[in-house]
C-alpha cells in the first residue's frame, strides 16, 4: 500500500517541494503534503490532485529561488568580510601572496595580448597559417637576414617545405623602367615564387608569370 | 502590545482550537473551516516559521507513520507569549468592534 502510494506522487513537483521548500520544517511540510495527497486522491481523483500538487510546487518556486539568491548574497558578503579580516591580520604574508598573484596575472595578460597582436596581422593571405618566416638575427648590426642559398637547400633537405619565396629589402634605390629613371623609397626584391606563397593582389599582369624575366 | 497579522492571528486561533493535535493537515482544515478559504502549505509554513521566530508557538515531533511516507508529524503548541498575543488581539478586536450593531438597512451617503 505504502510503496504503491509513493509511486503515485508525481516526481517533479514532489522533488521541487522537497528540495526547494525553504521553511524550517521540511519534514513536516513534505509529510503533510503526502498525507493530504492521499486524502485528496480519494475525494477528487488523480487528475485534480496532481494539478493541486503541481500548483503547490510552482507557487513554491519563486519564493524558494528568491530565498536561495538572498542567502547566496548574504553568504558572499560573509566570505568577503572574512577574507578582508584575514588580509588585515596577516599583512606581510598576504602582501607577498598578492604581489605574486598580481605579477603572475599581469604577465599572463601581457603574454596573451602580445600573442594576440602577433597573430593579428597578415591574415589576408590564403594559407596564412602555413606560412613561416625564417630569420637570422645578426648580433653586430641587428639586421635580420639569411643567406640566399638557404632557400634551395631547404627545398632539398626538408620534405615538409612546399614552397619558398625569398625577399630582400634594398632600401631606397633608382629604378629604370622603359628608359625613364625614377627614385623609389619602398622597394623589395623578391624571387619568382612570391605570388605562389603570398596572395598579394596585382595591379597589372598575371601572378604566375610576373617575375619570370628580369 | 504585540501586533499580529490577520493570517497569523487565524493560524494561532486554529492552533489554540486544535490543542493537542495541531499539525499541518489539521491546521489547514481548521483554517479552511474558519475562513472558508483554501490556503497553500507554502503560505501556512511561512506563517509557522514567522510565529516560531516571534516565539508564539513551539514545535514538537510526533511518531513517524506509514501514511506520510515515514515522515514524522510536526506538532505546534502555543507558548505563553502566544497566549498573551491571542489575548491582546482579542482585547483589541473587542475594543474596536465595541458598540457595533449589525445593520440591515444601508443609507446611501453622498
Amino acid at each position: 500500500m505504502k510503496s504503491s502510494l509513493r509511486l503515485k506522487i508525481p516526481k517533479w513537483p514532489y522533488w521541487i517541494l522537497k528540495k526547494l521548500a525553504f521553511n524550517s520544517l521540511p519534514e513536516g511540510y513534505a509529510g503533510d503534503i503526502e498525507e493530504e495527497y492521499e486524502e485528496r486522491i480519494r475525494y477528487f481523483g488523480k487528475r485534480k490532485t496532481n494539478a493541486w500538487i503541481w500548483i503547490h510546487a510552482l507557487t513554491a518556486l519563486p519564493g524558494a529561488l528568491k530565498y536561495k539568491f538572498v542567502c547566496g548574497v548574504i553568504m558572499m558578503k560573509n566570505y568577503l568580510k572574512i577574507a578582508l579580516r584575514n588580509i588585515r591580520r596577516n599583512k606581510g604574508y598576504s602582501f607577498f601572496n598578492m604581489t605574486g598573484l598580481i605579477i603572475g596575472m599581469g604577465c599572463c595578460l601581457f603574454i596573451g595580448l602580445y600573442s594576440q597582436y602577433e597573430m593579428s596581422f597578415d591574415k589576408f593571405h590564403k594559407n596564412s597559417d602555413r606560412i613561416c618566416r625564417i630569420n637570422l638575427i645578426s648580433n653586430q648590426t641587428g639586421g635580420v637576414t639569411t643567406a640566399p642559398a638557404l632557400a634551395p637547400a631547404m627545398m632539398n633537405d626538408f620534405p615538409e617545405v612546399e614552397n619558398i619565396a625569398q625577399m630582400y629589402d634594398p632600401g631606397n634605390s633608382l629604378i629604370k623602367l622603359n628608359n625613364s629613371i625614377s627614385f623609389r623609397t619602398k622597394l623589395i626584391y623578391a624571387s619568382e615564387h612570391i605570388f605562389e606563397v603570398f596572395t598579394f593582389p596585382l595591379i597589372n599582369g598575371i601572378p604566375e608569370t610576373a617575375l619570370e624575366k628580369p | 502590545m504585540v501586533e499580529l497579522t490577520r493570517l497569523e492571528e487565524i493560524v494561532l486561533i486554529a492552533i489554540w482550537n486544535l490543542r493537542q493535535d495541531a499539525y499541518g493537515v489539521n491546521i489547514k482544515k481548521k483554517v479552511r473551516e474558519l475562513t472558508a478559504k483554501e490556503y497553500f502549505y507554502n503560505t501556512l509554513y511561512t506563517i509557522f516559521d514567522q510565529l516560531i521566530r516571534k516565539g508564539f508557538i513551539i514545535k514538537g515531533f510526533g511518531e513517524p507513520t506509514a501514511v506520510r511516507g515515514g515522515k514524522r508529524k510536526v506538532f505546534f503548541r502555543l507558548t505563553k507569549e502566544g497566549h498573551r498575543a491571542l489575548n491582546d488581539a482579542f482585547e483589541r478586536q473587542r475594543r474596536i468592534w465595541a458598540g457595533f450593531v449589525k445593520e440591515t438597512f444601508f443609507e446611501e451617503t453622498a
